[in-house]
């Protein structure tokens, strides 16, 4: 049976775990940021160690190209499809180029990459990390005086603000040919007629707001990829859970960080 | 402490917790020049704790470290690099760097601190897995040894500076005996032929045996015991029990 204190205990309870909840996740940000200040001093200052960063790339970037462009290639021709199918109506056929380049230029490019590849090199930077981290061997270099921030952060960091910006590059240039081959094959639009269109309203600073997004999208994923990965505790379990923790802030990183941008974009 | 020599460590009131865990609770420790003293305890009474505190690896939440005349525990993290080129910690499994091999892994520390040429690293690191008795394995992956093998090339990573202060976390622990006793023995031989003033931590009596001048005996946070083996044999209670069980007798 219940009594009034059980219940008053009950509800002390819920409130507890909501303030441990809240209290372990306002920590989890003030670590991240304390590792972002700390990050950011070593990227912007020498030494750089330039073979790891290319290494980084490669291992990261060079192999995330096929999952880029076809994931941008089948936007692209979705896009293309559901424009003309949607907007039938106004004539839209005309305005493929437009909506297709604008979206993937300003948007979806920049966003799918970082949804994607950032899911891909972030699990992975968190896997590396920790499992450096619960084998002692961070702290092995740290006691043999060298800064992992600097040898194992900063390369992986670099490596991501140079590689997800050419990314997008690639993913909106694929995104634009998927539109392409939509619009001669199904819709019988001459490419010619196609490309111009998406030119004709395409500024250079919707081209940089996207580049721009990229770039603020690299470094919250490399940030909260390097801190799961340096915060990870225990065994193999410690690692796993790390690294889903990773897909999970990064997805949601992403897209809100995406809100924000694009707000600030707008405004200048 | 001696009037002509300064102790190497000193370790005054230590205290340390994990959230609400209280690890240590009032630790000191005070270690001579060349001396070694041996750490025991059971496991997860704070061994790994207590001496990552000595070169800096954690920070105390109260007291005070001072290893060579410098307050590890209130340098930040840049200046106890100095430090630590001068105190080597072997890590319990090793922590040899996955990606590098072993032969990279003894060199990471000459390329870290020194501006010595290739040729002569590649000389060096060769010297240093001799020495371990493991000459020739350069070019092997970590993922390819054995416990036993981890730990002396950890060892040979941690010469290669020629440290004053050696600090060993459990490096029988995980081994067969007969590995174990050689591990000892070159440990033994290792603190012979460098006169470095050595940190053992285990739960191994053999260790403490073998190598220790002095044992302290780590439990609920506090060093209950310092002395030699003899005596701690000769205790009542926890600390004689943990001495004896491991067979030495009064
Ligand atoms: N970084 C840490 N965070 C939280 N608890 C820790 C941490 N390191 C050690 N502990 C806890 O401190 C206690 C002592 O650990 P340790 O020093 O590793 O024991 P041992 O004597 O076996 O080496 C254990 O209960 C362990 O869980
Ligand atoms: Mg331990």
């Amino acid at each position: 049976m219940r009594t009034g204190r059980d219940c008053y205990h009950h509800v002390v309870n819920v409130f507890e775990r909501l303030y441990d909840l809240t209290w372990r996740r306002v920590r989890h940000l003030g670590g991240v940021a304390l590792l972002g200040r700390a990050v950011t001093a070593r990227l912007v200052t020498p030494p750089w160690n330039v073979r790891e960063i290319v290494r980084q790339l490669e291992a990261m970037g060079v192999r995330s190209t096929n999952l880029a462009s076809v994931i941008a290639l089948f936007t692209g021709m979705v896009l293309a499809l559901q424009t003309a199918y949607t907007l039938a109506a106004f004539g839209a056929k005309l305005y493929i180029g437009e909506v297709v380049g604008l979206s993937l230029i300003r948007e979806l490019g920049p966003v799918l990459t970082a949804l994607m590849v950032g899911g891909r090199v972030g699990s992975g930077i968190t896997a590396e990390l920790g499992s450096m981290t619960v084998s002692e061997q961070v702290e092995a270099m740290r006691s043999l005086g060298a800064d992992p921030l600097r040898k194992l952060v900063a390369p992986r960091m670099w490596a991501l603000l140079v590689g997800l910006p050419l990314l997008v590059v690639l993913a909106d240039t694929t995104g634009i040919i998927g539109g392409a081959l939509i619009s001669t094959w199904e819709l019988g639009l001459t490419p010619g007629f196609y490309f111009s269109h998406v030119l004709r309203l395409l500024k250079f600073g919707d081209f940089l707001s996207g580049i721009g997004k990229s770039i603020f999208f690299a470094f919250a994923i490399g940030l909260i990829a390097s801190y799961n990965g340096l915060s990870a505790r225990g065994g193999a379990d410690g690692v796993g859970k790390a690294t889903t923790d990773t897909v999970v802030a990064v997805a949601i990183t992403v897209l809100v960080l995406d809100f924000f941008l694009t707000k600030l974009f707008l405004a200048l | 402490m001696s009037a002509t020599r300064p102790a190497v460590l000193l370790v005054h009131d230590l205290r340390k917790s994990f959230g609400a865990h209280l690890v240590l609770d009032g630790v000191s420790l005070e270690m001579r020049h060349g001396e070694t003293v041996v750490v025991l305890g059971g496991s997860g009474e704070g061994k790994s704790v207590f001496l990552k505190h000595v070169n800096g690896l954690l920070r105390p939440d109260d007291g005070e470290v001072t290893v060579l005349g410098r307050s590890v525990s209130r340098l930040p993290e840049e200046e106890l690099v100095e430090l630590r080129r001068r105190v080597s910690y072997i890590f319990q499994q090793g922590a040899l760097f996955d990606s590098l091999t072993v032969g990279e892994n003894v060199a990471f520390p000459l390329r870290e601190h020194t501006q010595v040429a290739e040729a002569e690293i590649a000389e060096r690191v060769g010297a240093l897995l001799e020495r371990v008795g493991l000459g020739g394995t350069e070019s092997l992956a970590p993922s390819e040894l054995s416990g036993g093998m981890r730990k002396r090339v950890a060892l040979a990573r941690g010469l290669a500076l020629e440290p004053e202060v050696i600090l060993y976390d459990e490096p029988t622990a995980g081994l067969d005996p007969l590995t174990g006793l050689a591990i000892t023995a070159l440990i033994e031989e290792v603190t012979r032929t460098t006169g470095a003033t050595s940190l053992v931590v285990t739960h191994d009596i053999a260790v403490a045996t073998r190598l220790a001048d002095r044992v302290a005996f780590l439990s609920k946070g506090r060093f209950g015991f310092t002395g030699t083996v003899a005596e701690a044999a000769k205790q009542e209670g926890p600390v004689g029990q943990f001495v004896r069980a491991g067979g030495v007798h009064a």
